[in-house]
């Protein structure tokens, strides 16, 4: 093929993707926060394969150390798979609050120029970044580097003009909820979500400035990193759970915003202090063991206490719903979160034993089913709920035309990152074992750990479980661009149905 | 240092115990919950069962984690916690649903 027939192609291309485009932006079901909601939910899915990508080839570079070999370094496509999953969780966030922002508020946005301009901003500064992380990596660390190329830090790898054009994202993001609200109506939900983006911004700066002091470097990093995830994203994400089940179970207002206030004082309660756990090692005066462990040990209970819940409703309302594909994901969200969280967090965060766990594949395991189940689960949810309304609030309960496709993405996603848990546990316990306990953290500990034939088979078992969450992956953006499609059904109606039993 | 390291020889119990506490937990508060709505005695049985496996299970990690001292403060918040926190929010259950219309269930809530 020559370059004038690539270009040909491409310019066909280009025109049709315009076309499609233009048919969106007319879309008569999707009002202006909402298209904006679902330029979001498209990035978002496109980072979600990008983080599975890259999450193979890391997992594949465990059993294969010279693959991609000064190509394609570990440390890098680590850092992408990472850094992928951060913002993909962030754009389902941002989508979602946009989504039901004029739902809730009863105004259009206020800002919603702004808004269009910030998500254009936001993902032509995320593609450099990422192209930066693929392709400039390389050399010494200075202030040059750190201002252009990588900021140092932990999962927050993004240089310094990009963490400035993050919290002016943000920001702008803030007012245009606190501004429409402001202009409509305000809610329970409406106080709640508004006051946590002040912290879900302001508590990103913790991670924008550089001391010399590895402990104390140390010591903010974590207010990102820990305060952002379990205090923060857990309320935004409570937020979006509360209106969520609103729409899909029919649930009374009154209700999910008494549970939401709830939330908020259970996640802050023993959230904000469980950060101490973070503290254990890293130069932080010993009473950090005590204020971690407490705090730590109260985490699961808002979990357990879910489960009451959860009993509650089901019996008494019996999960009648409008949107099934998203209910299975609430589902998945409620059993990830109490296992992924609860479960595996409980069982290293003690300091007594978090001595030798910490930093192994136990963290890793722990954070593959907790991400995916507290976040990952919601925001699919919710891109499910966006899909039937885009398509005119169409059927989507039973009998749905290619059902098998969400149901079979679902299986294979959740086996697959149950699977990858495991088989991470494994690993994480042979490390803690051998490289820690019986080593004693030397280097000769690390390598016997890693050449241990139960590390080997565990990276082999999660290679194996990664490529079915990766068949998920793809098998479930498919589905989000077909499902719903020439659908004729309306969508069952939660309301008297709903609760004659 | 102010924590003894769980032994060698107590890795799995640790890991074991700690997982089981969070799961007997939520198997308490699940039939408990259950117990409730079907109003049936054999269920509040396998509530107390589960409670009893959640007490030995906190035992048991209080005994290879070393705890002493302050620390046993935190066996006594599991204990009593995950014994009252299932009743709790089951009367905020009650509570919260108490103005539950038999069929009000409208799709998108409203403003109340």
């Amino acid at each position: 093929m020559t370059l004038q027939a690539y270009q040909e192609k491409a310019a066909v291309c280009w025109a049709d993707c315009k076309q499609r485009y233009a048919v969106f932006m007319a879309n008569p079901h999707l009002s202006g926060g909402q298209k904006l909601a679902v330029h979001y939910f498209t990035v978002a899915m496109v980072l979600f394969m990008a983080q599975l990508l890259f999450g193979l080839l890391a997992g594949l570079q465990f059993l294969f150390p010279s693959f991609l070999y000064e190509i394609l370094d570990f440390n890098v496509n680590r850092m992408v798979h990472i850094n992928a999953m951060v913002v993909w969780m962030l754009y389902g966030f941002i989508g979602s609050v946009y989504w039901f922002l004029e739902d809730e508020s009863g105004v259009e946005i206020v800002g919603l120029k702004w808004g269009r301009l910030a998500f254009w901003v936001l993902t032509g500064a995320v593609a450099i970044v990422v192209l930066v992380y693929l392709f400039i990596q390389f050399g010494a660390g200075n202030d040059t580097s750190l201002w252009l190329i990588n900021e140092g830090r932990e999962y927050i790898e993004a240089p310094r003009w990009a963490d400035i054009g993050i919290v002016a994202v943000v920001l702008t993001f803030f007012y245009n909820v606190a501004a429409t609200f402001a202009k409509g109506k305000w809610s329970g939900i409406a106080g709640v979500l508004t006051l946590d983006l002040v912290a879900l911004a302001g508590l990103y700066l913790a991670g924008m400035f550089y001391v010399t002091n590895i402990s104390v470097d140390q010591y903010w990093w974590w207010w990102v990193i820990h305060l952002w995830v379990e205090a923060t994203w857990e309320v935004l994400v409570g937020c979006i759970m509360a209106w969520s089940l609103m729409k899909l179970l029919g649930v009374r207002r009154q209700v999910v915003q008494t549970w939401l206030y709830i939330e908020v004082a259970l996640m802050f309660g023993s959230g904000i202090l469980g950060l101490g756990h973070h503290y254990f090692w890293i130069g932080t005066p010993e009473y950090w063991f005590t204020i971690g462990g407490f705090f730590s040990a109260l985490e699961p209970i808002p979990l357990v206490a879910m489960v009451v819940h959860s009993i509650y409703d089901s019996g008494v309302h019996r999960f009648k719903n409008s949107n099934h594909p998203a209910l299975a994901w609430v589902i998945a969200h409620a059993f990830g979160n109490f296992l992924g969280a609860g479960v595996w967090g409980f069982m290293h965060t003690l300091p007594q034993i978090n001595l030798y766990t910490h930093g192994t594949q136990w963290s890793a395991s722990h954070g593959h089913l907790a991400f995916f189940g507290a976040y990952a689960t919601i925001n699919i949810a919710f891109f499910y709920l966006a899909v039937q309304q885009a398509r005119g609030n169409v059927w989507m309960g039973g009998d749905l035309v290619n059902g098998w496709r969400w149901k079979t993405a679902a299986v294979l996603l959740n086996l697959g990152v149950l699977g990858m848990t495991v088989a991470l546990l494994i690993a994480g316990y042979e490390q803690s074992f051998i490289e820690r306990a019986v080593e004693g953290s030397t280097w000769a500990g690390y390598f016997a750990a890693q050449n241990h034939p139960w590390f080997m088979q565990a990276m082999v078992w999660r290679m194996v479980f990664g490529l079915m969450t990766a068949a998920g992956g793809g098998l479930l953006f498919w589905d989000l661009l077909e499902i719903g499609k020439g659908e004729q059904r309306p969508a069952a109606i939660i309301g008297d149905a709903a609760t004659a039993e | 240092m102010l924590v003894e390291p769980v032994a060698l020889s107590d890795f799995f119990l640790s890991f074991f115990s700690a997982a089981m506490i969070i799961l007997s937990a939520a198997l308490y508060a699940a039939l408990y919950a259950w117990a409730k709505i079907k109003t049936r005695p054999r269920f509040y049985w396998g509530a107390w069962l589960a409670y009893a496996a959640l007490l030995v299970c906190i035992g048991i990690f209080s005994t290879v984690n070393h705890f002493t001292g302050y620390w046993l403060w935190l066996s006594l918040s599991l204990a009593v916690g995950y014994a009252f926190m299932p009743r709790f929010i089951w009367r905020l259950c009650v509570a919260t649903h108490a103005e539950e219309p038999e069929h009000s269930h409208q799709s998108g809530g409203r403003h109340d």
